[in-house]
């Protein structure tokens, strides 16, 4: 069966007869369908992995109801890329590298995946990748938002961010104290 | 804005383009305007989740976001790793006993639950160089850790649940001390060691460890137990001319092995009574070795064919060394002419062209019957030649 990269499907116009396909079909909370490539889904995603494994996929559209098209979309096309990408170098690597936390960079391709997203589109993605349990793309993806908040002032940050300062005055000084090591040489 | 001298103090200009270029700008509130529904983006995610956004951060990027709202001050107080690198802490305007306090108050303040951590332990403890027990402050979330250039406490309990990688970088460790930090990181993958301790004997039992990396004295070095280990690498020619293997059913690489104690006998009153590198005694046969590098400055012919038998599988070799002893013409000796050497790589490093190099690659060349590249280095270029 070929697979859906991401083009959601009336749920009508959908007749699912083979009973072994190597792909599973997911439905959005606004009932679009996609489809994977099942042994990506069950590589990068645990919940999805679960539920192949017990059996509990629907070949007519497995629910996914926290999940928005838009964001089901992206999930869907991350796994595409992902079962068609070579790993890099890097990931392959078996160089020690005694520097480099265990987290690995984003790969080229990845970077460019999350840097086409607008705001609520990544922010969406990241919920997505937190209800399946995709730890990569959850990193990626949180490694994208860190990047947006790095260097930036609190109020810069506030700003893109969207987050209103509710402490107090007093508050504020406690905190600006406490943290001084933090806030010294900007 | 409640505390503009906060602010004032973090006054870098906004990032034009870097950050908005795939980036939708969010529909501006209207001047003046309370939002109500504040946080609206991250009070979606759960908690756990914008403690991994942090995690990210620089260190100090990180504490400051407590100042963004108090769902912030709540989640970087949240047990999530976040990162210290002494870089990241730079106060240019401080001498160091300023710096070793405010790196105190970093290790003592709140943001505990550390990812990475890194500082020059002359900012922990001016005036000594014994590790202070709050380093290990750290140990429950720690995943990677460098100590250098410092006295490792004895007999102090030492565990690192989460510890995968392991630097301990030109640091005075006792045996006992070394073996129980091993024991103490029930998950390390990478270990790196180096430093002037001299050991008698180090004895590696981990479940857990991939990569093993030396830079030390030592007199011997046991592989007694370690089911996951692929690599073992002896940087620099200091170390163990004694090793043995009891198990490691992985172990893919080896190198270097040196004979240390070479250019000291060579000073010894009768240095014509040069003892042979007894450098590797295996339990048995290993199969699963793919690369070795060895070098050894004068090699005899029976430590290669020891080799050669002890490593059956070996398919890239790595080899240095001055003068080669045994059978005039090597390749001609019976016992080499029987091994089934299946090499398919040999690399001869610091390549002159003298008669035993010669010697030795004229051996490959016509006992490797699987030889593709025969490769000689010498010491600022490569020349290769392949063989088939």
């Amino acid at each position: 069966m070929e697979v859906d990269k991401g083009k959601g499907e009336a749920e009508e116009t959908r007749k699912v007869a083979e009973a072994d396909r190597d792909t599973v079909t997911l439905k959005s909370s606004d009932g679009k369908l996609f489809e994977v490539s099942k042994e990506a889904a069950a590589r990068l995603s645990t919940v999805l992995a679960g539920m192949i494994a017990g059996g509990s996929i629907d070949d007519n559209g497995t629910d996914l109801k926290q999940i928005g098209s838009e964001a089901l979309e992206n999930v869907v096309d991350y796994c595409n890329k992902h079962a068609n990408s070579i790993p890099s170098a890097a990931l392959i690597s078996s160089s020690i590298s005694f520097n480099t936390a265990p987290f690995k960079e984003p790969e080229e391709w990845e970077r460019k995946f999350v840097d086409r997203l607008s705001h609520d589109a990544l922010f969406d993605l990241v919920e997505a990748a937190n209800f399946l349990g995709m730890e990569r793309l959850l990193d990626v993806t949180c490694h994208k938002i860190s990047e947006m908040m790095k260097g930036k002032s609190p109020d810069q940050i506030r700003e893109v961010f969207n987050i209103k300062n509710d402490y107090t005055k007093e508050e504020l000084e406690e905190i600006r104290q406490e943290l001084a090591w933090a806030f010294y040489d900007d | 804005m409640d505390s503009p001298h906060v602010e004032s103090t973090t006054s870098e200009p906004p990032e034009e383009g870097s950050q908005a270029a795939g980036v939708r700008e969010e529909e501006p509130a209207a001047p003046g305007v309370v939002v109500d529904d504040d946080d609206l983006i991250m009070s979606h995610l759960p908690i756990d989740v914008v403690a991994r956004i942090i995690s990210f951060l620089p260190y100090r990027d990180a504490a400051r976001t407590q100042i963004l709202s108090s769902r912030w001050r709540h989640v970087t107080s949240h047990p999530a790793p976040l990162s210290l690198d002494h870089r990241d802490l730079a106060w240019p305007r401080y001498d160091d006993h300023d710096v070793a306090a405010r790196t105190t108050g970093i290790l003592a303040s709140r943001t505990v639950p550390t990812r990475r951590f890194s500082t020059h332990v002359v900012h922990l403890h001016r005036h000594g160089r014994r590790l202070p027990p709050s380093a290990l402050r750290f140990s429950a979330t720690l995943r990677l850790a460098t100590f250098a250039k410092c006295q490792f406490p004895e007999g102090k309990p030492f565990f690192f649940p989460e510890l995968r990688q392991l630097g301990l970088e030109d640091v005075v460790i006792s045996e006992e001390s070394l073996h129980g930090v091993m024991a103490g990181c029930p998950v390390l993958e990478s270990l790196l060691l180096t430093g002037r301790s001299r050991f008698e004997c180090i004895r590696i039992n981990s479940r857990s460890i991939v990569s093993l990396a030396l830079r030390v004295y030592t007199d011997e070095l046991v592989i007694e137990d370690a089911p996951l280990l692929e690599r073992l690498l002896q940087v620099e020619s200091r170390v163990a001319t004694n090793l043995s293997v009891v198990s490691a059913p992985k172990l893919e690489t080896v190198g270097c092995l040196c004979d240390l104690d070479f250019y000291s006998k060579l000073l010894a009153p009768e240095p014509t009574v040069l003892q042979e590198l007894s450098a590797v005694s295996f339990g048995k046969v290993v199969r699963s070795v793919k690369i070795l590098a060895i070098n050894i400055p004068s090699l005899s012919i029976g430590v290669l064919v020891d080799l050669m038998r002890c490593f059956p599988c070996l398919e890239t070799l790595y080899i240095q060394t001055d003068k080669v002893t045994g059978h005039k013409n090597l390749w001609q000796d019976d016992v080499i002419k029987s091994l089934d050497i299946r090499l398919k790589t040999v690399v001869v490093r610091k390549y002159q062209g003298t008669t035993s190099q010669i010697n030795l690659a004229t051996l490959f060349v016509l006992n490797a019957k699987m030889l593709e590249l025969m490769c000689t280095k010498e010491p600022n270029k490569i020349t290769s030649s392949a063989n088939k």
